[in-house]
């Protein structure tokens, strides 16, 4: 990511497949059963956050909550079952990656497997937040996952959203989006909590905003009116101006249309202000769908702490349309202060969401 | 009669305190169609009633839209793949690919009805009802659906789909709130007794068949 390169690269296996796309970033060396790629994914990326956190270890390790997004669930078990084989698919979607988590970490707090498409991480996000402030969970562990999918390669390849090359988020010759696949989680709990037990806290998550473009199946508003709606309720949720934000880690999927839209929504929320700092992960990790927005507020929290914006692979023209260029591919990262960022992520169906996250700043 | 609307007077109400109002329920069978798309359009206008209550500005509703379902978009994905394996996946139809996802009904919905508020679909197991309808009556009652707690008047839609022969069926309800809720210290009381009023008639529509009224939901 810091060197601005890309995961990306053409699948022998989606060729040989019959594929027409065959360009994806695909997690390898990570063995697990095809039908349960996503809970082995989403476990590896919970011990991950668990040993961070030092959560596990507390005194009530074992009560948090699990939050994960998500779109398909496991897609090779549908893909499998499409191909004639009997397998129980209830045992088999988004709920599943709870369950083998609860099982695998002995969990015991509520349980919720949200299924908002490709913004599905940040509403994962939201939901633990909001159990946390209802006390509904002691801890939570929140996040996406999404196993590679062949059924989206052939869905968004089919529906003209793949990239014919590279994926160029904002950049003026971008031509789609690029499959990806991973998992992101976190440790979330409340501040006092978090400080009772001694952990140092990463960032804050000080705000959700969502909203519905009820306009499209699968494209959203073209003057990006339900994207900006869900910039600024984060933002007054947030308890931030626009001219707080230091940084917007676009959802930027390098799509025409839903790049245009949210470069429009990006000139709205930001008028009279200056434009925060913009970059985008999808260039670099392809777009793992569920996945995507938990992994970006990973990234985001790694940027409020490292106080650096990363290179946006493919990103090299700006884009007259919309206006205002990321952080440009192969340059070295963006290093200045920062306390605000917003991780947007949209989905189809038209769904909206955007995070707002503050760098940890002790009283 | 497919469908049965049960509309409540406003003296009703979840919350004592009297500002949050759950005003109505709808239960629809779902007809048995190859996918969830096609079951699901049979009944919109079934569910009109329910949205129109509420007036449409410039063709919006700003509310909340809430589902749960334990298997939407399961059909639709198997389908999917297995008409692409038949026609070739580099010449697959896409028509069908949006509803291999769960939310493409909570999208529908909101798309007809003009809803442009939160959008959220769960996938949960109704084999515990109360379990599953837990997050949706957590987030009405939480701040998420209440506006900015200025005591303007907000609204949320939370709906239930079950896909799957013999028992496929809609439930929608719609709740009614002020913003000034969001200040409340008793949310969780809110969500325990919308989260159980769902659950019962969830349950409820178990075991009376299809057709038959819900009670009033009167509480």
């Amino acid at each position: 990511m810091l060197r601005g390169e890309s995961a990306a690269r053409d699948w022998a296996d989606l060729t040989e497949e019959g594929h027409r796309g065959v360009r994806a970033c695909r997690i390898v060396d990570f063995d697990a059963l095809d039908t349960r790629r996503g809970r082995a994914l989403a476990i590896a990326a919970a011990r991950e956050a668990l040993r961070q956190s030092g959560r596990a270890e507390a005194v009530d390790g074992h009560a948090g909550g699990i939050f994960v997004g998500s779109t398909l669930g496991e897609s090779a078990a549908f893909e499998q079952a499409g191909a004639g084989a009997s397998i129980d698919l209830s045992d088999h979607g988004v709920p599943s990656f709870c369950d083998g988590l609860a099982t695998e970490l002995a969990l015991t707090g509520p349980r919720e497997a949200v299924a908002t498409a490709c913004a599905a991480g940040n509403y994962a996000i939201g939901a633990a937040a909001l159990a946390l402030q209802q006390g509904r969970a002691a801890w939570a562990l929140a996040g996406g996952v999404e196993p590679f999918s062949r059924l989206s390669m052939v869905g968004f390849g089919r529906s003209r959203a793949m990239a014919n090359g590279d994926c160029r988020p904002f950049d003026a010759r971008r031509t789609g989006m690029l499959v990806g696949e991973g998992s992101a989680m976190l440790v979330l709990e409340r501040l006092d909590d978090a400080l009772a037990r001694g952990a140092t806290p990463l960032a804050e998550v000080r705000g959700l905003g969502l909203s519905s473009d009820a306009h499209h199946p699968t494209a959203p508003r073209p003057d990006g009116r339900g994207m900006r709606r869900a910039m600024r309720a984060a933002l007054a949720e947030a308890g931030v101006t626009p001219a707080d934000v230091d940084w917007v880690n676009v959802h930027g999927t390098g799509t025409r249309a839903s790049d245009a839209a949210e470069g429009r929504a990006l000139r709205e929320v930001f008028d009279g202000v200056p434009m925060p700092l913009l970059s985008g992960s999808k260039g670099a990790l392809g777009h793992a769908l569920g996945a995507a927005s938990a992994i970006e507020a990973v990234l985001c929290v790694s940027g409020l702490l490292d106080q650096v914006v990363p290179p946006t692979s493919g990103h090299e023209q700006v884009d007259p349309e919309i206006g205002h260029p990321c952080t440009r591919e192969r340059t070295p990262p963006v290093r200045r202060p920062m306390r605000v960022v917003m991780n947007n992520a949209f989905a189809f169906g038209g769904i909206n969401s955007t995070l707002v996250l503050t760098r940890w700043e002790p009283a | 009669m497919r469908s049965v609307v049960n509309d409540v007077p406003n003296h009703e109400t979840l919350d004592s305190r009297g500002t949050s109002l759950l005003r109505a329920s709808l239960w629809c069978p779902l007809p048995h169609q190859p996918s969830e798309q096609e079951s699901l359009e049979t009944v919109l206008d079934d569910l009109a009633p329910i949205f129109e209550t509420v007036p449409a500005v410039d063709g919006e509703r700003e509310g909340a839209l809430l589902v749960v379902s334990d298997d939407a978009g399961n059909a639709t994905a198997v389908k999917f793949w297995r008409d692409a394996l038949s026609t070739g996946l580099a010449v697959a139809s896409p028509a069908a690919f949006p509803w291999c996802l769960a939310n493409a009904a909570c999208a529908t919905i909101a798309r007809r009805f003009g809803v442009t508020g939160p959008n959220l679909t769960w996938l949960v197991s109704f084999t515990d009802p109360r379990t599953a309808f837990d997050a949706p009556a957590a987030w009405v009652a939480g701040s998420k659906c209440l506006g900015s707690g200025d005591g303007k008047r907000v609204d949320a839609w939370l709906v239930a789909l079950h896909f799957g022969a013999p028992t496929a069926r809609a439930m929608l309800w719609h709740w009614t709130g002020s913003g000034a809720d969001s200040e409340r210290d008793n949310h969780l009381v809110l969500a325990t007794e919308l989260r159980d009023r769902m659950a019962a008639d969830w349950s409820l529509a178990d075991t009376a068949g299809p057709h038959r009224a819900l009670y009033a939901l009167t509480i």
